[in-house]
C-alpha cells in the first residue's frame, strides 16, 4: 500500500496528489508511472510531475471510470495498492536554445518536469495550453514559474478561444521558430503540431497516448510505428519525434475500447448512485 | 507371486462437463478423490530403474515411485515432501506440465524407455497424483514448517516472480540467504498468473505458494522495473549475487494486416483476462473485446490457453496452426477438451492474410492448406502449401499465438546476449557480469514451466557456492 500524503482538486475535473513511494525518486523528466488505486483496478499511466522527498507527484484529470475512481476513492481512503515505475525512456535533457511547449489538457502534465529541467539547464522555455473548457485549466501559475511565456486558451471559448493549431501559428508569427517543439496531451492535437512543425522546418518531440497494458513491453498493446518500424510506447517511448511517427496508425487505434469505457463508467456511476442513496439511510 | 500389471485401467480425473465448463473460468478437472488417487497409485510398479524411466522423463527429476509409495503407504505428508526435494510446486506441476512428452511418456506402461519401444498400456496418472498430493497437503491446512538455514548475512536480489525467480528464491531462503524479489506487476507467478487461464490453474494456488516463500522470509518489491526503477548493474551492487529470471514473454506478430482493428498478441488478450479478470468486464474494470468470432493462429500452450479463453467468453473460436496435432508442444488432452468444448481446430493451414474491410477492422483470415511433406532437419515432416488451397475464415478477431521473444528491458547493454536475443549463460547459469545469474525462459526463450523450475533451483546451487567462494567462470564465446 502507498499512502496519499497530499491530495487537491484543480478544477471540478482535475486534481493533483502526492504519494509516499520512495521508488519513484530515481525518476528523470519524462517518465511515467503505473497507478492501479486497487488490484483490481485499471492500470493507468500518468506522468511523473515531480519528485519529492518522499515520492511523487502527479496531475490527474478525471476521464473515464479509472481517474474518476482515484479522485473518488481517495477522499475516502488516501492509498493506492500498486504503482509502478518509473517506466518509459527519459525525456533528453540538454540546451536546444528555445523550447516551446504545447499541451492539451492533461498533456501539461506530462511537459511539466521537462520544461522545467530545460529551463535549468539553460534553454529559454516558453509555454501554450489549451483546454476543452476551463475545467481542463490548471497549474498555470506553477508553469510561469519556468516559462518565459505562458498563453492559455480554451476550445469552447470559456476563456479566449482557440486550438493548438491557432496557438502554434500565433507564436511563429510573433515569436519566430523556436528550435524545438514539444507537445502532449492529444493524438490528434499532436498529429496537427507535427504537420505545421513539418512544414515549418522546426524539430518536434510528442508524446504518444496509446492504450497501455502491462507497460514492460510484454502484450504489445502500445505498438506504435516509428519511421516503417514497430516500437513500443511502453517501453521504448512514451516520446518519438514528431515527424516519424505514423500518425494515422496511432489515430486509428486510440478509440478501439471506446464502447467499453462508456459501458464502465455507466456502471461505476451507478454504483456510486447506489452507494450514495445508502448513506443517506 | 507377481502383482497383475494393470496396464489399461488408468483414472482419470473427474472433470466438469463440456458444456457446464465453458460457462465459466473455474477450474475444469476437478482432481483425485483420495480413493480414486489410492487406486491409481497401486498401478505403479515402483519400478527399480525408474531412474532410467519417469524420473528422467521429468525436467527436475522427481523421485515418482518414492512419492507414489508414500500415498499406498497412506502417508500424504511424506509423499509431498518426497515431492519438494525436487519439485516445490506440485500443485502447480502437476496441472501445467505436458507429462505424456515427459515423465508419462517415460512410464514403462506406456513406453519401454529403456528397450526403447512402445508398451501395451497406458501410464500412471503421475501428474494427477502429484497434483493430489500437491492439493491435499493446501487444503488440509496443515503448515509445514520447512527447515531453513542460519542466516548467512548475504542478500540476493530476484529479478521476475516467475516459476524460475520463486523457485530459486525458495531455495535461496532455505539456505538462508536473505532474497529480495523484483517484479514489475503487481503479482507473483509471471506466465502462470498472466498467460495460464484459471481455468487451467486456479490462482489460490499461486498465492499459496507465494505465501509459503513470504514465511520463509522472502521479500517481494512490486511495481519494480528493472532497467527502469533500478538497473541490473545497480542491483548487483546492492547484493552479493543477482539471478535474473525475467521470462522470455514478448509477444509476437507477423503477418500482412496485422495493423488492423482486432489484431491482438496472445499475451494482450491472455493478460486482460487472466490478470485483470475481463472476463468479469463491466465489474472488474479492463475490458476485452473480441467481436464474435475469433481466428487463434498457432498450436501450442499459448494457443490452447487463448482458445480456453475465447470459449469461455462465448466466442465461435478457430484455431489454425500449419502443422499437426502431434507436432503440437502443447498437452495433447487440452486438444480434445476444446474439440469437446465446441472450437474448431484447423490443422496443417497457414495463415497468410489478415483481411479487413474500409473502416480497418479485421473481417477475416485467409489460409491456404498444407499437407505433409519430406521430412526436415530436425526430423519432421515439413509442411508444404496445397495449390489452390486458399480459403478463408470469417472472424471478428485474429489472435497471434505465434510464440514469445525476448524482452531485454532489464539486460540491454549490460548482459552478453545470443542472436535470439536471449541471455548467453554458461552450465553454471553464470552470465556475462560477475555476480549476476541467469535462467528460466529467459536464457532459452520459451519452455515449459518446469524447466523454469529446474533452472532457478539448480542456479539457486551454483549462487550459494559463488556466495561463499567468489569464483566465477564465465568466459563468453
Ligand atoms: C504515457 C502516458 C502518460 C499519461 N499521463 C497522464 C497524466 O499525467 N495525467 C493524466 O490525467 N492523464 C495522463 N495520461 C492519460 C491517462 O492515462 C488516461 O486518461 C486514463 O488512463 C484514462 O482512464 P479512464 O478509465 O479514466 O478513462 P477511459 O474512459 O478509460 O478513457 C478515456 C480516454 O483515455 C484513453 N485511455 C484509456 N485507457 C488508457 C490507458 N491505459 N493508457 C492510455 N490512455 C488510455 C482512451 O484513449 C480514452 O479515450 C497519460 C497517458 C499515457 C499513455
Ligand atoms: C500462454 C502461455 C501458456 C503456457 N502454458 C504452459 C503450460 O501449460 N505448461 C508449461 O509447462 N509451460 C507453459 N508455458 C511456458 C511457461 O509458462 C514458461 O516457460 C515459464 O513461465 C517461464 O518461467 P520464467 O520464470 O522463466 O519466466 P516468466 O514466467 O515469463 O516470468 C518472468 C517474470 O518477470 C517479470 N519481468 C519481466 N521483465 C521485468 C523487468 N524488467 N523488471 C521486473 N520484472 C520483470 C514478468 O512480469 C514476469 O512476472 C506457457 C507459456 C505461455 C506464454
Ligand atoms: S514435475 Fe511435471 S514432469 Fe515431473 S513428475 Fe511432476 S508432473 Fe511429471
Ligand atoms: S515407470 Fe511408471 S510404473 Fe515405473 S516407477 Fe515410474 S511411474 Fe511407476
Ligand atoms: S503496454 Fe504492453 S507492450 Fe507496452
Amino acid at each position: 500500500m502507498f499512502k496519499v500524503l497530499h491530495k487537491e482538486s484543480l478544477t471540478p475535473k482535475a486534481f493533483v496528489m502526492e504519494v509516499q513511494a520512495p521508488h519513484l525518486a530515481s525518476a528523470q523528466p519524462g517518465q511515467y508511472a503505473v497507478v492501479q488505486r486497487t488490484l483490481e483496478s485499471e492500470r493507468v499511466p500518468l506522468s511523473i510531475l515531480e519528485t519529492t522527498s518522499e515520492g511523487a507527484r502527479f496531475l490527474v484529470e478525471v476521464r473515464g471510470r479509472s481517474t474518476l475512481e482515484l479522485d473518488v476513492r481517495l477522499n475516502e481512503e488516501p492509498e493506492i495498492a500498486y504503482i509502478e515505475g518509473p517506466a518509459g525512456v527519459p525525456f533528453e535533457i540538454r540546451n536546444y536554445g528555445r523550447v516551446l511547449l504545447i499541451s492539451k489538457n492533461w498533456g501539461l502534465a506530462s511537459l511539466f518536469a521537462i520544461g522545467k529541467a530545460l529551463n535549468a539547464c539553460g534553454n529559454s522555455v516558453s509555454a501554450l495550453h489549451v483546454g476543452d473548457t476551463l475545467e481542463n485549466v490548471y497549474m498555470i501559475d506553477e508553469l510561469q514559474s519556468f516559462c518565459e511565456s505562458v498563453r492559455v486558451l480554451t476550445e469552447d471559448g470559456s476563456l479566449e478561444e482557440g486550438n493548438v493549431e491557432i496557438a502554434l501559428r500565433d507564436y511563429l508569427d510573433s515569436a519566430g521558430k523556436p528550435d524545438l517543439v514539444v507537445c502532449a496531451g492529444s493524438n490528434l492535437d499532436s498529429s496537427l503540431v507535427v504537420d505545421l512543425c513539418k512544414r515549418e522546418g522546426i524539430e518536434v518531440m510528442a508524446m504518444v497516448n496509446t492504450y497501455m497494458l502491462d507497460t514492460i513491453g510484454l502484450c504489445l498493446v502500445c505498438r506504435v510505428m516509428v519511421k516503417g518500424e514497430q516500437k513500443l510506447a511502453c517501453v521504448d517511448g512514451p516520446w518519438f519525434r514528431g515527424d516519424e511517427i505514423e500518425w494515422d496508425y496511432l489515430l486509428a487505434r486510440e478509440n478501439i475500447y471506446e464502447d467499453e469505457e462508456k459501458q464502465a463508467l455507466e456502471k461505476f456511476l451507478k454504483q456510486l448512485e447506489r452507494e450514495r442513496l445508502r448513506s443517506r439511510r | 507371486m507377481a502383482k497383475k500389471i494393470r496396464y489399461l485401467d488408468r483414472n482419470k480425473e473427474p472433470m466438469i462437463e463440456a458444456s457446464e465448463r465453458v460457462k465459466s473460468f473455474r477450474e475444469y478437472a476437478l482432481g483425485f478423490s483420495p480413493n480414486l488417487a489410492l487406486d491409481e497409485a497401486k498401478r505403479c510398479l515402483f519400478c527399480k530403474d525408474a531412474e532410467q524411466r519417469c524420473i528422467k522423463g521429468c525436467p527436475i527429476h522427481v523421485d515418482i515411485p518414492g512419492f507414489i509409495k508414500k500415498i499406498t503407504e497412506g502417508d500424504l505428508l511424506g509423499a509431498y515432501k518426497k515431492i519438494i526435494e525436487t519439485d516445490v510446486f506440485p500443485s502447480i506441476c502437476g496441472r501445467v506440465c505436458p507429462q505424456e512428452r515427459q515423465c508419462e511418456g517415460s512410464c514403462i506402461l506406456y513406453y519401454d524407455t529403456v528397450r526403447d519401444r512402445k508398451a501395451k498400456g497406458l501410464p500412471v496418472s503421475i501428474g494427477a497424483l502429484e497434483k493430489f498430493v500437491g492439493d491435499f497437503v493446501r487444503i488440509s491446512g496443515i503448515k509445514l514448517t520447512e527447515e531453513k538455514a542460519l542466516p548467512t548475512g548475504m542478500r540476493v536480489a530476484v529479478v521476475g516472480a516467475g516459476p524460475s525467480g520463486l523457485a530459486c528464491a525458495y531455495d535461496l531462503a532455505k539456505r538462508g540467504h536473505e532474497v529480495h524479489v523484483y517484479e514489475a506487476l503487481p503479482k507473483a507467478g509471471g506466465v502462470m498468473r498472466y498467460g495460464i487461464p484459471p481455468a487451467r490453474l486456479d490462482r489460490e494456488i499461486i498465492d499459496y505458494e507465494v505465501q509459503r516463500l513470504e514465511s520463509l522470509g522472502v521479500k517481494f518489491f512490486y511495481g519494480h522495473v528493472v532497467g527502469r526503477t533500478v538497473s541490473l548493474s545497480q542491483l548487483k551492487e546492492d547484493y552479493d549475487a543477482v539471478y535474473l529470471s525475467v521470462g522470455a514473454g514478448r509477444g509476437k506478430l507477423g503477418l500482412k494486416g496485422d495493423h488492423l482493428k482486432g489484431v491482438f498478441s496472445a499475451i494482450e488478450v491472455l493478460t486482460r483476462v487472466n490478470l485483470m479478470e475481463a472476463y468479469r468486464f463491466p465489474e472488474a474494470p479492463t475490458p476485452v473485446d473480441l467481436g464474435r468470432k475469433v481466428a487463434i493462429i498457432g498450436g501450442g500452450f499459448t494457443a490452447v490457453d487463448c482458445a480456453i479463453t475465447s470459449l469461455r467468453l462465448g466466442l465461435e473460436t478457430h484455431v489454425v496452426y500449419r502443422r499437426t496435432r502431434e507436432t503440437s508442444s502443447a498437452r495433447q488432452e487440452e486438444w480434445d477438451h476444446l474439440l469437446e468444448e465446441g472450437a474448431k481446430i484447423h490443422w496443417l493451414t497457414q495463415p497468410v492474410e489478415v483481411l479487413g474491410n474500409e473502416k480497418g477492422e479485421v473481417i477475416g483470415l485467409k489460409c491456404i492448406k498444407m499437407e505433409l511433406g519430406e521430412p526436415d532437419e530436425s526430423g519432421r515432416p515439413r509442411p508444404v502449401p496445397v495449390p489452390d488451397s486458399e480459403h478463408v475464415i470469417e472472424c471478428d478477431s485474429v489472435i497471434f499465438a505465434i510464440g514469445q521473444q525476448a524482452n531485454p528491458l532489464a539486460y540491454e547493454g549490460i548482459l552478453e546476449t545470443t542472436r535470439w536475443g536471449t541471455v548467453k549463460v554458461n552450465e553454471m547459469y553464470q552470465t556475462s557480469v560477475e555476480g549476476i545469474f541467469a535462467g528460466g525462459d529467459v536464457i532459452n526463450g520459451g519452455d515449459t514451466v518446469v524447466r523454469s523450475l529446474a533452472h532457478g533451483r539448480e542456479a539457486a546451487k551454483f549462487i550459494d557456492e559463488y556466495l561463499r567462494t567468489k569464483n566465477w567462470t564465465f568466459t563468453g564465446g
